[in-house]
């Protein structure tokens, strides 16, 4: 069997925590990070906001200092030695960033675009590249890491950051590289507020995945990097990746989750593992009626109404770009503690989704876990991960 | 391996007609698609025919996206503060991957990067990628728009590039695309786009429809920007 890529580092934040520890502690003990949402919107909103004071740049990097920077940094700042440990095994180089972004840079340019109407120019300072184009967070990766190897972003919407994970496979095995930083970083703003509040699918409550009465999504923030090396000290596995198109609407997924499920058969099938091997499915589960019915119907159809499934948006909200990177490490924690988290907010889980929601957490010793993410496009991608052989 | 044989290519910039071909986009998604998405549909339908284009993974790659989308929805924040969903669906980095999928009917993997300059380059990277991985071919589609005001800057103008890209030669392959590597190469942009991104896409077509060998420049940088050779199939 195909015994997979090694994770040796990761690090998150998000509204559950300032650091890896608070955020995963959070998670095992089942708290919400979702509050009133502190923006200036003229409805009423729950998000799940970054915890603590967010420290600017450094003045050598005032030019890149905005929201979206500044959770990169924060994230970086607790891997800076496994960063480096690779940077010198294998040359700067030959590690490759491949990060996933939705919002980027677009919070600075919100308030940049309100100064331009109230006085007919841009603020001093204020740079398009630097200040609001996806690569603006390379550009502090690299400059923090000493990384050199090929940089990009992936952005497609609210799978980006799950599929990094299918391009570091495929850098690695086209020998393109020896090590890949991958992850996902996307911060709060009105535009994604004001825009999923036009389509009617955020919640003012907290969010309720899989529940019943679902009635919608929150939006998070926060970012999550892992470190995926050739050979190495493995935390757990990357053992396959699937993505997939539905072609079929731009904000609907297909309805009997056709995509969702041909992602999930192809991660199996580089992993070459059969469903009965799954231990447990972190969902996309946005509590959105659609998303949730169209989801389930996939699990249902490939694992059965067994396998336990849980949705970590009643935790951080929906973090978009950051989303698969930050759900990629919950899967992680799942196969490392022997647990698996409470999908918070499903009681009384809908009866018509036939698939088995937790409400509490789940003491499980996992050997393989599955975390989805789909996009607006009908962008589909699976990543499978598994416990250190 | 970062080599590839080239069996398409399309391009489309402002000097090849007035407006880019719709031909792909059934009339109620071409209603909604914006310039940069209306580029992809151009192109890509010149690089590769519809059968194909019903199944080839796609790498899509813009550095600044769907901006003029972006634009009007901070028109709309500081008017009233409503945004239109249609707008809103519309403005993510993915709307052509996404809206050409279902044009096309295609549920192969697709994806949209961004990287500044090395946009091209990258794009190329992911694809060498993709082909290692599943064989058969690739189509990448490079496509900028001008954001309009305040963000609009000399040498940014719309502009659209394809590639559809094989391991396997193929008939009718024009050149073959090999070692992708750092270093230093003639980068032949027209003026017009100076400073946009992925044009340097532009003098790859030139030099593949022109079968000339050589390395070529992937990015803007003069000094460790990113190359390729390109080497012609005989006609």
């Amino acid at each position: 069997m195909f015994s997979g890529t090694p994770i040796t580092a990761y690090a998150l934040c998000n509204a559950l925590g300032v650091a890896t520890a608070d955020v995963l502690r959070a998670l095992e003990a089942g708290k919400s990070g979702l509050k009133t949402c502190s923006l200036d919107l003229p409805f009423a909103a729950t998000t799940g906001e970054l915890v603590g004071p967010l420290d600017s740049l450094p003045a050598a990097f005032a030019a890149f200092d905005n929201r979206q920077t500044r959770i990169a940094w924060r994230v970086l700042g607790e891997l800076v030695t496994p960063i480096a440990r690779a940077r010198q095994r294998w040359g700067a180089e030959r590690v490759a960033i491949v990060i996933g972004t939705s919002t980027s840079g677009i919070e600075s340019t919100e308030r940049a675009f309100g100064e331009f109407k109230r006085v007919g120019q841009l603020p001093a300072g204020y740079d398009w590249d630097r200040q609001h184009a996806p690569h603006a967070v390379l550009d502090v990766i690299r400059a923090r890491t000493g990384l050199a190897g090929p940089a990009f972003v992936i952005s497609t919407a609210c799978s980006s950051s799950g599929k990094v994970f299918g391009t570091a496979r495929r850098l690695l095995r086209a020998n393109l590289c020896d090590a890949v930083l991958v992850g996902g970083v996307d911060s709060l703003c009105q535009t994604t507020l004001r825009g999923f509040h036009s389509l009617e699918v955020l919640s003012p409550r907290a969010c309720r995945p899989f529940a019943q009465d679902r009635a919608g999504l929150n939006i998070g923030e926060g970012g999550a990097l892992l470190l995926l090396e050739r050979e190495g000290e493995a935390l757990a596995r990357l053992l396959g990746v699937g993505e997939t198109s539905d072609g079929h609407h731009m904000t609907a997924p297909r309805p009997d989750g056709a995509g969702a499920r041909a992602a999930m058969e192809q991660a199996l099938a580089q992993a070459q593992l059969a469903p009965a091997q799954i231990d447990h499915i972190n969902a996309h589960g946005t509590a959105t009626l659609l998303n949730d019915a169209a989801e389930a119907s996939a699990i249902r159809a490939l694992f059965g109404g067994d396998v336990p499934v849980a949705s970590t948006k009643g935790y951080t909200g929906h973090l978009l770009g950051a989303a698969g990177a930050t759900e990629a490490i919950f899967a992680v924690a799942a196969l490392e503690r022997g647990w698996i988290p409470a999908s918070i907010g499903c009681d009384p889980v809908d009866p018509a989704l036939k698939i088995r929601v937790n409400p509490q957490r789940l003491a499980r010793r996992c050997r393989h876990v599955l975390s989805n993410s789909f996009a607006f496009g009908g962008s589909n991608v699976s990543v499978l991960f598994g416990a250190n052989a | 391996m970062t080599s590839a044989y080239v069996t398409g290519v399309g391009v489309w910039t402002p000097e090849v007609s007035a407006e880019p071909s719709c031909a792909l986009l059934p009339s109620r998604l071409a209603r909604r698609a914006s310039l940069l998405t209306r580029m992809a549909a151009a192109v890509m339908a010149e690089a590769a025919p519809a059968e194909i284009l019903a199944y080839v993974p796609t790498v899509y790659g813009t550095a600044y996206g769907e901006s003029e989308t972006l634009v009007a929805l901070l028109e709309m924040l500081t008017a009233d503060g409503q945004y239109s969903p249609a707008r809103f669906s519309g403005s993510v980095n993915n709307t052509a991957s996404g809206t050409l999928s279902i044009a096309t009917g295609n549920r192969a993997v697709s994806t949209a990067i961004s990287a500044g300059n090395e946009t091209v380059a990258m794009g190329l990277l992911e694809c060498f990628g993709l082909l290692d991985e599943r064989g058969g071919e690739v189509l990448l589609v490079l496509s900028e728009e001008a954001p309009g005001a305040p963000f609009n800057r000399p040498g940014l103008s719309p502009m659209a590039t394809a590639f559809l890209l094989s391991r396997e030669k193929r008939r009718g392959s024009f050149a073959r695309l090999d070692q992708w590597r750092r270093g230093s190469a003639p980068c032949l942009v027209p003026p017009a786009f100076s400073t946009t991104p992925v044009a340097p896409s532009l003098g790859l077509v030139s030099a593949i429809r022109e079968r000339r060998a050589g390395p070529i420049a992937l990015s803007f940088s003069t000094d460790h920007g990113c190359i390729i050779d390109v080497i012609p199939e005989p006609a």
